[in-house]
């Protein structure tokens, strides 16, 4: 641009200088335009362990790029109002290749391989087709249409004109997919996209006959449920089993298994006869009355009004937490069928929810532009993090850059010999104490101040120790407000007892400027901490209950040291022993305490489910400052690592992975944004000399160089190398799905045009 | 289009409402010419239910005291009076006699011209309190001259809609509007200028100095009737109200005045709520005045309103700072430009949620309020899911918001929240 400015003044050729100076005038007539509503879209943005870069190579849209990328704010194109058009939320999903996992970062790792072999081949101008197959997979929504590409991290080569599958549906929209990736094999997979119908369709974008493409509906004719879908999950070690939530508050589990069909097999045109399986606080679980299984098998009635979103935690999926549109996080046990806790929003609806790779927190953000951090185990609001100028639309952990206890623990890292010993002698010394309450309390009262002692010293020996050493979450969120956020979550914010100190002396940073009232506040926090630790106890049997007492009598000022005994304690008991299970005193106590797939587990064992319902929200959600919803000065707010603008519209979309962090926005835009060190801009890029640095460029330049990368692909393709994979994508499009009642809108796969991949249809060329 | 269209609403209305039927109704005002910036504000005002009640028990008790007047007031307690005595559950209403009195009243309105809602709204709730503290002030001279004050003229300077600042109210309406006679100001004590109207609408600001030369904090408290509040693009409500309260400096030519230095000083400046009212009216500052262009445009910005509401900007003492709001009403400005365009309302009704489009009364989902939000890119808007109608006009966005407090509603037997109602399922 700067260039160009110097262009009138160099007097050049008559005919170039004219062009450029037009070129000139409305570039600056745009920019002052643009001024004075839009801060910079940042293209790299640093955090502590180093800086981010956007990948340019990486970046996926439409195949049409989207005009106003190229366009001032405030001029409007026919091609962006046709966007507007576009409906439901943009999503992307992930399939991981053959060879990897999702779970484990360290499986991941030496994949990095592959990578290198891509690196290798020129230019990458030809992908391999084997290769193809192993990649990962990205597929992603813009209103009615659906795309899936390969995808490498950091190392994608972007061709945006050779999709693996597209699809364009009339009359409903997708609005959440999901790839099965225990189903998936080589050159198969199974993608369940979710509409705004309420239909709901599995495909294998990757399946080669064109002949009889593989698809399969359920709720096709609407029977089951009329509104939007609005998340979908495969449930974790069950390929068979899938879960849809919906406007309406419903959540339907399918079972593949079961023939789709049956559900409207009896032709009639009313609702399934559901009947009430269990019932408790504000959710209901309907199943079928007849003998015979029908897709859904399970109906979930939750909360009032839209279930935002859904998720399992880690890879057992033993719970399950949900987020709706009445401002309620509600954790269940799935397989019991059982609300284990629920919090409540500051106010407005919940938007989103994220499970910490370690099962013990959640995190959550909504419509009161807040993230919330909620502890499982101890069923609190750990903290609440205020940066976000509008509603949070997707929060994640980053299991990559979280330091979790039972990590801690696999790696040696702040196990010192002093402190395992220490835990050795606690276990000898709690284990095989008889069940007497008295015996049982003096045993626990010994450990407990050994422990302490020692505790003490490591705990500062943590907080001296580099990070790493420590438990740390990392977690990121991005919202309305096109700003994507990270947020570090350390051991001193999840300690209640920190907490309280830190806030009497206001410590915390953010929190001074709340000028926080502490005289109330501790005894609010007093009162919490009472209650706290029974969060399990208050429905677990009477002699736990006991022992809480029992807990809670000591010192005041020795409570936070044993606090965080129990912390450090913990992991190393359940892993190492059975003894949390077996023994009701140490072991249920710091089960209690700390791990809530155990407590959960071991209480729902112990009440019946109208205990639950007793417990769970009834008055106290209601009530501002209680452990469900504490006031905005009980729990310290906290700020953001770092907070930086990174698209012109909304954000939809904020996924973790190895090498890359990737964002989409509603104007379907997909970001890649490689990690430290994982990705290093090509400085001698052929078709974007522009952009070689990406802190010089701005989003529109920036993504002209990924459009002109890909382009060179996209001519490619058309100089007679013919797409390989395009005549299947284009006899995907052709096929028609079923629409057997005429009344409910017709929904179906429109056959695309080849014309779409042609040059001339590059609406933005001309704005070059 | 009423009969078919009231007709569907009554299916839809019977089908959807909840166990606690409310003798509700939904009518339709008929537009006559440009008066849809009168209806939006009516509908919504009629819908904030004590608003709505103070209004038709001031019709009670004027009928029951046996005098005829002709005010504003009387004119839309009649209004609101028909509509609640309808035999049907919908259908349309022509406020004919009201909009012949505004415009009779006040000759800004006495055109064709397309009006600024929330210029009316606040003429609207100005002309009555006034009305009431001169009846009021009528009640005591005639208790104790045993004569009755003539009525005295009421007129009324209109702060142009584009004013920043909640105007202060603190010493009752008659500072503000000079409305009042000089006679009448003697008899004017606190208990005289609060109304029912600075009961629902009435919050207090407090406006806090920090001179940055003495430290001192000086604070003054300012009351409002509603809240004037900047946009920004892709923002919600509650970051517009926490700009709104950030802290300035003030410097230059905008020096302070410090009573403890007796010099202009630099000075820090925040303005936050002490008492955040029964009924928060916010209106969004989206018709901005353009230097260059000499005149208002229109900022469509997307912002975000959610159904529940609680205030972050408030100051320490505050009582009730973190009270709930739920959103009742949404008066909606549709159009580009600030001279054309036209007003819908959208109401919460017991359970769900109606727009109001002049004589047109239609259901409308909650999913599909985002749709009300503005534009987040400048020619893009989300299509709510579910909904498959044809794209939306894009620069349909919230005008002024009332959220009414949850702990006031529920002296409401009426008013059906959904925290309130189902709580114990079990």
């Amino acid at each position: 641009m700067h260039q160009h400015m110097l262009g009138p003044s160099t007097s050049l050729g008559g005919t170039n200088n004219s062009a450029l100076q037009s070129s000139v005038l409305s570039e600056g007539v745009l920019l002052s335009h643009s001024q004075p509503t839009r801060e910079e879209i940042k293209k790299n943005f640093e955090t502590r362990e180093g800086v981010y870069r956007s990948v340019p190579s990486a970046e996926f849209s439409r195949p049409r790029p989207l005009p106003q990328y190229h366009m001032p704010p405030g001029i409007a194109s026919a091609a962006a109002s046709q966007i507007a058009a576009a409906g439901s939320t943009v999503r992307v999903s992930f399939l991981n290749g053959a060879e990897k996992s999702v779970e484990s970062p360290e499986a991941v790792a030496p994949t990095s391989s592959t990578y290198e072999h891509h690196k290798n081949e020129p230019n990458g101008a030809r992908i391999d087709m084997v290769d193809e197959a192993q990649a990962d997979k990205i597929c992603f929504n813009v209103g009615k249409e659906l795309y899936v590409f390969s995808y490498r991290g950091t190392q994608t080569e972007t061709d945006l004109s050779r999709p693996i599958d597209k699809r364009v549906y009339k009359g409903t929209s997708p609005t959440y997919h999901a790839f099965n990736q225990e189903s998936a094999k080589n050159g198969s997979c199974q993608l369940l996209i979710g509409f705004t119908l309420g239909q709901l369709q599995i495909i294998d974008p990757l399946e080669k006959s064109s002949s009889s493409p593989f698809s399969r509906l359920y709720n096709e004719d609407r029977y089951i449920e009329k509104t939007s879908v609005t998340c979908i999950r495969w449930l974790p070690g069950d390929s068979n089993i899938f879960l849809a939530s919906y406007v309406s508050g419903n959540l339907y589990v399918y079972d593949q298994r079961i023939s789709a069909a049956s559900s409207n097999n009896n032709g009639s045109s009313q609702p399934p006869p559901w009947t009430i399986h269990k019932e408790g606080d504000k959710f209901a679980i309907h199943t079928w009355k007849g003998k015979v299984q029908r897709n859904p098998v399970t109906r979930w009635q939750i909360g009032e009004g839209s279930i935002h979103q859904f998720s399992f935690s880690g890879s057992d999926g033993k719970m399950m937490a949900t987020v709706s549109h009445d401002g309620f996080l509600r954790i269940f046990n799935y397989h019991a069928q059982e609300l284990l806790a629920v919090m409540k929003s500051y106010f407005g609806g919940l938007l989103t929810l994220s499970w910490s790779p370690d099962a013990k927190l959640i995190a959550t953000g909504g419509e009161d532009d807040l993230l919330t951090v909620y502890s499982v185990a101890e069923k609190r609001v750990v903290c609440r993090g205020q940066a976000h100028k509008s509603w949070v639309s997707q929060v994640k952990f980053d299991p990559y850059l979280c330091t979790t206890e039972e990590d801690l623990e696999n790696n040696g890292i702040a196990m010192t010999s002093t402190f395992d010993d220490v835990a050795k002698d606690f276990s000898i010394r709690s284990g095989p104490v008889p069940s007497t309450s008295a015996d049982l309390n003096s045993g626990v009262m010994n450990a407990t101040s050994t422990f302490s002692r020692c505790s003490l010293a490591s705990f500062n020996t943590i907080n001296g120790a580099p990070a790493g050493n420590s438990v740390r979450y990392r977690i990121g969120s991005v919202g309305h407000d096109t700003f994507l956020c990270l947020w570090d979550i350390t051991e001193d914010m999840l300690n209640q007892g920190n907490i309280r100190r830190h806030r009497n002396s206001t410590i915390i940073a953010p929190m001074t400027t709340l000028e926080v009232q502490t005289n109330s506040l501790v005894g609010r926090l007093e009162d919490l901490q009472e209650v706290s630790p029974g969060g399990a106890g208050v429905n677990a049997s009477s002699d736990s209950q006991s022992i809480t007492n029992n807990h809670t009598t000591p010192r005041p000022e020795k409570q936070k040291k044993k606090k965080f005994t129990k912390r450090l304690g913990f992991s190393k008991f359940t892993s190492g022993s059975s003894s949390a299970t077996s023994n009701p005193v140490g072991g249920h106590k710091i089960g209690t305490l700390m791990n809530g797939a155990s407590v959960n587990s071991e209480s729902s064992k112990k009440q019946n489910p109208g205990l639950i319902s007793q417990i769970s929200c009834c008055n106290e959600t209601r009530m501002l400052g209680s452990k469900f919803c504490p006031g905005i000065r009980d729990v310290p707010m906290i700020e953001p690592l770092m907070c930086k603008k990174v698209s012109h519209d909304r954000l939809t979309v904020l996924e973790f992975r190895e090498d890359c962090v990737v964002t989409a926005c509603q104007e379907g835009y997909i970001c890649t944004w490689g990690r430290p060190g994982r990705y290093q801009p090509k400085r001698d890029c052929i078709n974007s000399p522009g952009t070689a640095s990406p802190e010089s460029g701005q989003k529109p330049s920036g993504s002209t160089s990924a459009m002109t990368s890909s382009y060179g692909y996209g001519s490619d393709a058309l100089n007679g190398v013919p797409p390989s994979r395009s005549s299947s994508t284009y006899s995907n499009s052709e096929q028609q799905l079923r629409s057997p009642n005429i009344t409910s809108p017709s929904y179906r796969v429109s056959a695309a045009s080849t014309s779409v991949y042609h040059r001339p249809t590059y609406a933005w060329q001309n704005a070059n | 289009m009423g009969a078919t269209g009231s007709s569907q609403l009554e299916k839809e209305i019977s089908t959807t409402e909840s166990v606690n039927n409310a003798n509700e109704h939904y009518y339709g005002l008929v537009n006559f010419g440009n008066t849809c910036y009168c209806n939006s504000v009516i509908q919504a005002l009629f819908f904030c239910r004590p608003f709505r009640e103070k209004v038709l028990n001031y019709k009670q008790t004027l009928k029951k005291s046996g005098a005829s007047k002709d005010n504003l007031v009387t004119c839309l307690a009649d209004l609101f009076h028909s509509i609640a005595s309808q035999k049907r559950r919908v259908g349309t209403i022509a406020p004919k006699r009201f909009i012949t009195k505004l415009k009779k009243e006040n000759e800004l309105f006495d055109n064709y011209m397309q009006q600024d809602a929330h210029e009316f709204f606040n003429y609207l709730i100005n002309t009555i309190s006034e009305t009431l503290i001169q009846e009021k002030i009528a009640e005591r001279e005639k208790a104790s001259r045993h004569g009755t004050l003539k009525k005295g003229n009421v007129t009324v300077n209109l702060a142009p809609a584009t004013a920043g600042l909640p105007r202060s109210d603190e010493k009752g309406t008659s500072e503000r509007n000079g409305g009042i006679t000089v006679e009448g100001n003697e008899f004017l004590n606190k208990s005289d200028t609060t109304t029912w109207i600075h009961e629902i609408f009435q919050g207090i600001l407090t406006n806090e100095t920090r001179c940055l030369s003495c430290e001192t904090v000086s604070s003054k408290d300012e009351d409002f009737l509603d809240l004037s509040i900047d946009v920004e693009q892709n923002t919600s409500i509650s970051h517009c109200l926490r700009v709104f309260s950030e802290t300035e400096t003030l410097c230059g030519d905008q020096k302070y005045f410090c009573e403890t230095c007796s010099s202009k000083q630099e000075a820090q400046k925040r303005m936050r709520i002490k008492k955040p009212p029964q009924l928060l009216a916010l209106h969004l500052k989206r018709f901005k005045f353009v230097e260059p262009l000499n005149r208002h445009t229109k900022l469509s910005y997307r912002v975000v309103f959610p159904l529940e509401l609680r205030l972050f900007n408030v100051s320490d003492d505050a009582e009730y700072g973190d009270r709930m709001y739920d959103l009742v009403a949404t008066v909606v400005h549709c159009g580009a430009t600030p001279n054309r365009g036209h007003y819908i309302t959208l109401v919460k009704s017991n359970s769900f949620w109606l727009v109001f489009d002049d004589d047109i009364v239609e259901k409308l989902e909650v999913s599909s309020m985002e749709e009300f939000s503005g534009m987040s890119t400048d020619a893009n808007i989300q299509m709510p899911p579910g909904n498959q109608s044809a794209p939306q006009k894009n620069s349909e966005s919230a005008y002024i918001l009332f959220y009414q407090a949850r702990d006031y509603a529920a002296d409401d037997p009426n008013h059906n929240h959904k925290g309130k109602n189902s709580t114990h399922s079990v």
